[in-house]
């Protein structure tokens, strides 16, 4: 099972010292939430269920928070180690067994839904390409992430973050 | 609305929900290394609560269990043992009762196929001295076999009368003892009891007198008379509960008719006979009846 840890060495090897800098920043600032005291149980139990997609969209969560000024080209990155370091809590913490295989399909998941959101026939256009297409493992129709996506894509909706 | 996420970020952790805000500038006076180290000291702490959660949740099923199936285990035994206990009891228990029915059948049985032959040889030996049969030496013989056998007859009597009565064979229970009272002494006078010594009256010191002591008499004189006397009070007993019986019947089929309406003077008649020889058959209502009826005649 890859580690958080050299997936990070990884991708700060092969990028500018300020990029490093940044990514590191979003993923701490991403772990800090995933790994809270009061917020952790809940959010967590969700990321459970849908690794890659729970993931991204805590990672475009953070996006709409930092009002769109954090770098889009961080999500990914960020997210990878984000998703890295929420396998090793599932595996550390005996939730369910992990794999190298789950999560690669959660990193793809992950990419498709980041990608989905600022281009919106991302997920159609990549289906059309492999012909059968990467189908969204859950739909979003409730949880704390997902209402919060609904919410910032549709501000008059209400939602978690929005209905504050 | 709120939302938990929301709330977590603008209020409950306010590090985080300013670094959301602030990851444009990146002007964080902490430094990236101390950053990365709180949050992985986050994640081992979230592990640890959740090893310990998740151990303590499966020592506790594995308790829970355990005592469920203990006390599952316990109350089966439980109950299978006080089911064979009562149902040993009670097969012990009707066992007892047939055992004591089929040991009273056979005694009060034999006693009265004893009885019978016992009577029936006596008769015989009675027709036999009558015939002449016998010479006068063998008829005083006889006679005195004949009088033991009549005796012992009359105690088989006596036997099967008491249990008739009591319905036990074993001897009617005597009064128990009264505490503190020495029967080896006399007791005089009567009254209330002496409180705390159980004695009624004035125990003296002198010793009983067994000459004094007068045992009861008994129902039937041990002699050929008593034994004679035994058996016809039997059969007198007998004949009564014929007579009763029939006088029984009869009332009974005189009130029918008298219920029906139907006035049977003779019958009435016949009643009030059983009424004069056994007081209480009738009614006091079938009494009046039964004279009017006779009168009316």
């Amino acid at each position: 099972m890859i580690s958080s840890q050299d997936l990070q060495i990884a991708i700060t090897n092969s990028i500018s010292e300020p990029a490093k800098e940044v990514i590191m920043r979003v993923a701490i600032a991403g772990q800090k939430i995933m790994f809270d005291k009061t917020a952790h149980k809940p959010l967590f139990d969700e990321i459970t269920q849908n690794e890659g997609g729970g993931i991204a969209h805590l990672m475009l969560m953070l996006f709409d928070k930092s009002k769109s000024s954090m770098p889009k080209g961080a999500l990914l990155p960020a997210g990878a180690i984000m998703l890295a370091k929420a396998f090793e809590f599932t595996e550390k913490a005996k939730i369910k067994p992990v794999d190298d295989t789950a999560f690669s399909n959660a990193l793809q998941e992950m990419s498709v839904t980041i990608a989905d959101r600022f281009d919106p026939g991302f997920r159609q256009k990549v289906a059309e390409k492999t012909g059968q297409g990467i189908q969204r493992e859950t739909q979003p129709q409730g949880g704390i992430i997902n209402q919060n996506m609904m919410a910032s894509q549709h501000p008059q909706s209400g939602g978690i973050i929005n209905g504050a | 609305m709120g939302g938990l996420i929301n709330s977590f970020l603008g209020g409950a952790a306010p590090g985080v929900a300013q670094m959301g805000t602030q990851l444009a500038a990146y002007g964080m006076s902490k430094s990236l290394q101390e950053e990365e180290l709180k949050a992985k000291q986050e994640m081992e702490s979230r592990i640890a609560e959740r090893t310990v959660t998740a151990t303590k949740q499966a020592q506790g099923f594995t308790a829970d269990e355990a005592n469920k199936q203990r006390t599952f285990t316990e109350g089966e035994a439980n109950k299978q043992r006080d089911f064979l206990s009562g149902q040993e009891d009670q097969r012990l228990s009707h066992q007892l009762k047939k055992e004591k029915n089929d040991e009273v059948r056979v005694r009060v049985s034999a006693l009265q196929d004893a009885v019978k032959a016992e009577q029936e040889s006596i008769k015989q030996d009675r027709f036999d001295m009558q015939s002449g049969n016998y010479s006068a030496e063998q008829m005083a013989t006889v006679q005195k076999d004949i009088e033991t056998r009549a005796a012992g007859v009359a105690a088989k009597v006596k036997t099967l009368t008491d249990y008739a009565n009591t319905g036990s064979f074993m001897p009617v229970a005597t009064k128990p003892k009264q505490e503190g009272f020495d029967p080896n002494k006399y007791t005089v006078g009567g009254g209330t009891e002496k409180p705390g010594t159980g004695i009624i009256g004035r125990q003296t010191a002198e010793p009983a007198r067994p000459d004094l002591i007068v045992p009861p008499a008994p129902k039937y004189p041990n002699t050929k008379e008593g034994a004679m006397q035994a058996v016809a009070e039997e059969s007198a007993k007998d004949k009564a509960k014929k007579d009763m019986e029939a006088a029984r019947k009869a009332v009974e089929q005189y009130t029918k008719k008298a219920a029906r309406g139907i006035g049977d003077p003779g019958l009435a008649k016949h009643a009030l006979g059983i009424e004069e020889k056994y007081p209480g058959t009738l009614s006091q209502y079938e009494k009046e009846q039964a004279i009017k009826l006779t009168r009316e005649k």
